[in-house]
């Protein structure tokens, strides 16, 4: 067994959760992830507009460009 | 949750960002094509180096002048440390052609209130097109770091309203005679 | 023996690099802040035009090169021996790399302190500097390129040793981003060693401009990519570990990461929408590509938003939005997070008004852009820079730290203090305000209404430097805590990869496709300077008075 498969096998052990916390992860990924999917649409939504109002409200008065 | 469903709902969001960002290049296309809003990319060369030489660009040449069709052509030098001339007439409500060059180093300018912007690298002539829609003063100051004197490098367009415009038999016009 | 925090002898080496880097940040924002009051109402003591210049030259060359490679470089280390778990390939050729950087920026700083560079960062021939200014900077590029090689040596021996399993994400990440930076340094190196070097030594009278700000866009933007995946891979192997939840999804990680590296590269043109030396055709297509561009982005805001939600919902959160309020905003990683993607809406949608093509028109070389790119990297980069600092300094030191409250108040004094500089400069940039103006005459009525502005600016720009100063007076206080020390953990996924595609764990396709899209988007926009008749521009040198 080379040295780092011995260490990786160690930091797997630590990193492995126990069954009660993988019950928990299971039951919150029910719900996930809508809180995201909103949080992040309404923030492309905003930046969408903001770019839609420079566009056309300051943008497009000022003048043809060519 | 395994990770099919995970990639699932990942690419539901990605056909979110492809759709927003779809608008966002529609809106892109649809101004080239349809309103002609380009970048200024007019691609002519020209040597640095004997511009006073240049019928276009001579000194006496430089400046505002109205065109047979109605349309107005702006020449202009950009030196360190100064755009040549300091003060540049336009009509209002006209199109409006600004043909610039450079004999020394990188320049640049916008025209403070307007989408007239370009940079001006020796050995091109910069073209911009556009159309002032409002009478007034605006700033044109160089933006592009040209050396210690930058700071300085200022010019004024003077948007002059149709009922004031005037210029000579040639079609020059020049900030003094129009007000 | 105590198990220490870090193995494999890496810390000397690590904290070579990053302190350096931010000895010198804090430099370069000393003198941010003495350019901001020059140029505005304030004015500031010793100011003229050649002292402004110089000051930007350094500014830009400390923020824009020399700090951020050497942090990219010291983190990469880290990554390499922590998430591989062995130690790097060779600490020779590593100190080997500090050393020539070393030499490199001392030559660069030399010459810009004795006022014989002051050709800004961005250089813009045919203004030349002293040939001391670019040969530094020509040695600081290859000590990074000892770097590259470490990294992709460094996973190779390790994917030798684990055939066939997945390359821990944090390195895969750091090894994409050495590969781009390979990439990306290829235009500034032939701008430099071709044309603007031999024009520096006097070897050539004339030089071709049009060419030379096409290689240099060809770097331009690829390069704050290079700047921003650091900050990524904090996002997505640091900020859920820190928040006690899961990485959403490993697989999609890796391929945002590889939409990086395909298409930050060739869409440089963006960057010379204005230039006369390149028609609407190739401006329009690297346009498109730009646009590409923004999906790797939004698809981490949105892993990312999922990963915390996990970790808040483990944490209590209830609701569509409860589980923002659960998360532990007390850990400096998690809180500077939140705060960098707060940065990165704003940095964000300046960018994306830029990239639009005809839009640019409206804004470039004015404030707007100065706004864009200080809020974004200095913003939203910087802050997890600060963050990724504050996360592994520990473990290099193996000291805890002695209070959070004062990493929480420097990271939050930092926040503010980049919006109340930036958002200014964005309403100045649409008033036409120019860029690289060393002195205004707010005498002038037009251009007195853009004093309050600036004035509100200056002042953010001192609350940053207030919060860049403690920075540095925190990493070197504050660690004087309890020396017990976990090691660095990572953050694991929902569904932690057991195989992964070559593609996924690999670059040969990808280097090969970013060979094609470079040949597609730069051949004939670069090519074309050796087939029209071009006029090329004589040289100014600098050292002649300019």
């Amino acid at each position: 067994m080379s040295i780092s498969k011995q260490s990786r096998d160690a930091n797997r052990t630590a990193e492995v959760s126990d069954p009660a916390d993988e019950a928990r992860l299971e039951e919150v990924l029910k719900t996930v992830p809508k809180g995201a999917l909103t949080l992040a649409g309404i923030a492309l939504g905003l930046l969408l507009l903001a770019w839609l109002a420079v566009y056309f409200l300051i943008f497009l008065p000022r003048g043809p460009i060519s | 949750m395994d990770e099919q469903e995970i990639v699932k709902t990942e690419l539901r969001w990605g056909m979110v960002v492809a759709a927003a960002v779809g608008v966002i290049v529609a809106v892109i296309i649809v101004s080239s094509f349809v309103l002609a809003m380009h970048p200024p990319s007019h691609v002519e060369t020209i040597d640095p180096t004997t511009l006073s030489k240049s019928r276009e660009f001579a000194e006496g040449n430089l400046g505002t002048r109205l065109n047979p069709d109605g349309s107005v052509t702006v020449r202009i030098i950009a030196t360190q440390y100064a755009f040549v001339p300091r003060c540049i007439p336009v009509p209002q409500g006209r199109p409006v052609t600004i043909r610039i060059t450079s004999p020394d180093v990188i320049h640049g300018f916008i025209i403070a209130g307007t989408n007239a912007n370009t940079m001006v690298v020796p050995g091109y002539v910069a073209e911009v097109r556009t159309v002032f829609k409002d009478a007034g003063d605006h700033l044109m100051p160089c933006h592009e770091y040209c050396g210690f004197g930058h700071s300085e490098m200022w010019s004024l367009v003077r948007v002059v309203a149709q009922s004031k415009w005037h210029n000579d038999e040639n079609g020059r016009a020049s900030c003094e005679t129009s007000r | 023996m105590e198990e220490r925090a870090v193995k494999h002898r890496v810390e000397p080496l690590v904290l070579a690099h990053i302190g350096v880097a931010f000895a010198m940040f804090a430099v370069a924002a000393v003198l941010g802040a003495w350019q901001m009051m020059a140029r505005s109402p304030f004015g500031a003591p010793y100011a003229s035009p050649e002292t402004y210049f110089a000051s930007v030259t350094a500014h830009g060359t400390i923020m824009a090169y020399v700090m951020p490679i050497l942090f990219i470089m010291g983190f990469g280390y880290f990554v390499a021996v922590t998430a591989l778990d062995r130690p790097l390939p060779s600490m020779r050729l590593a100190w080997t790399g500090f050393w020539l950087a070393a030499v490199g920026i001392c030559m660069a700083v030399a010459t810009i302190v004795m006022g014989e560079a002051s050709v800004l960062y961005t250089f813009y021939p045919p203004l030349t500097g002293s040939v001391y200014f670019y040969l530094g900077l020509v040695i600081v590029v290859v000590a990074s390129w000892l770097w590259v090689a470490l990294m992709i040596w460094a996973m190779a021996a390790w994917k030798r040793e684990n055939p066939g399993h997945p390359v821990p994400l944090a390195m895969f990440a750091t090894v994409t981003n050495a590969i781009l930076w390979l990439w990306t340094t290829g235009g500034v190196a032939v701008e430099l060693l071709f044309q603007v070097i031999p024009a520096a030594l006097g070897w050539t009278q004339t030089i071709d401009v049009g060419l030379a700000r096409t290689l240099f866009s060809w770097t331009l933007h690829p390069i704050v990519y290079f700047w921003l995946l650091p900050a990524y891979i904090a996002f997505y192997t640091m900020a859920p570990q820190a928040a006690g939840g899961r990485l959403y999804s490993d697989m999609m990680g890796r391929l945002s990461f590889i939409l990086f590296l395909l298409v930050s590269l060739p869409v440089g043109l963006h960057h010379l929408f204005m230039d006369p030396e390149h028609g609407t055709g190739f401006k329009f297509v690297q346009t498109m590509l730009t646009a590409v561009l923004l999906a790797p982005t939004l698809l981490t805001v949105f892993t990312i938003c999922a990963s915390m939600e996990i970790a808040g919902r483990l944490r209590g959160g209830r609701g569509l939005f409860g589980w923002i309020g659960a998360l532990p905003w007390d850990r400096p990683m998690v809180l500077a997070t939140g705060l960098a993607f707060i940065l990165l809406g704003f940095g964000g949608f300046g960018g994306v008004v830029n990239m639009a093509y005809g839009l640019n028109a409206m804004v470039h070389n004015t404030s707007w852009v100065t706004a864009h790119f200080h809020l974004i990297f200095g913003g939203s980069v910087v802050i997890m820079y600060f963050a990724i600092t504050y996360e592994i300094w520990p473990k290099l030191l193996g000291r805890q730290p002695l209070s959070l409250k004062h990493i929480r108040g420097q990271l939050w004094l930092w926040f503010v203090g980049i919006l109340l500089t930036t958002l200014p400069w964005h309403a100045l940039g649409l008033l036409g305000q120019p860029r690289r103006v060393a002195t205004f005459d707010y005498s002038n009525p037009a251009i007195a209404s853009w004093g309050p502005w600036t004035e509100a600016s200056v002042v953010g720009g001192f609350i940053m430097l207030a919060s860049a100063l403690l920075f540095v007076w925190n990493l070197a206080t504050l660690y004087r805590s309890s020396p017990d020390v976990d090691r660095m953990r990572y953050a694991i996924a929902v569904n932690p990869p057991q195989r992964l595609p070559k593609a996924l764990n690999g670059f040969a396709l990808w280097n090969a496709l970013v060979l094609f899209l470079m040949v597609a988007a730069y051949g004939y926009p670069i090519g074309q300077f050796f087939l029209i008749d071009v006029h090329p521009a004589l040289v100014h040198h600098f050292e002649s008075g300019g």
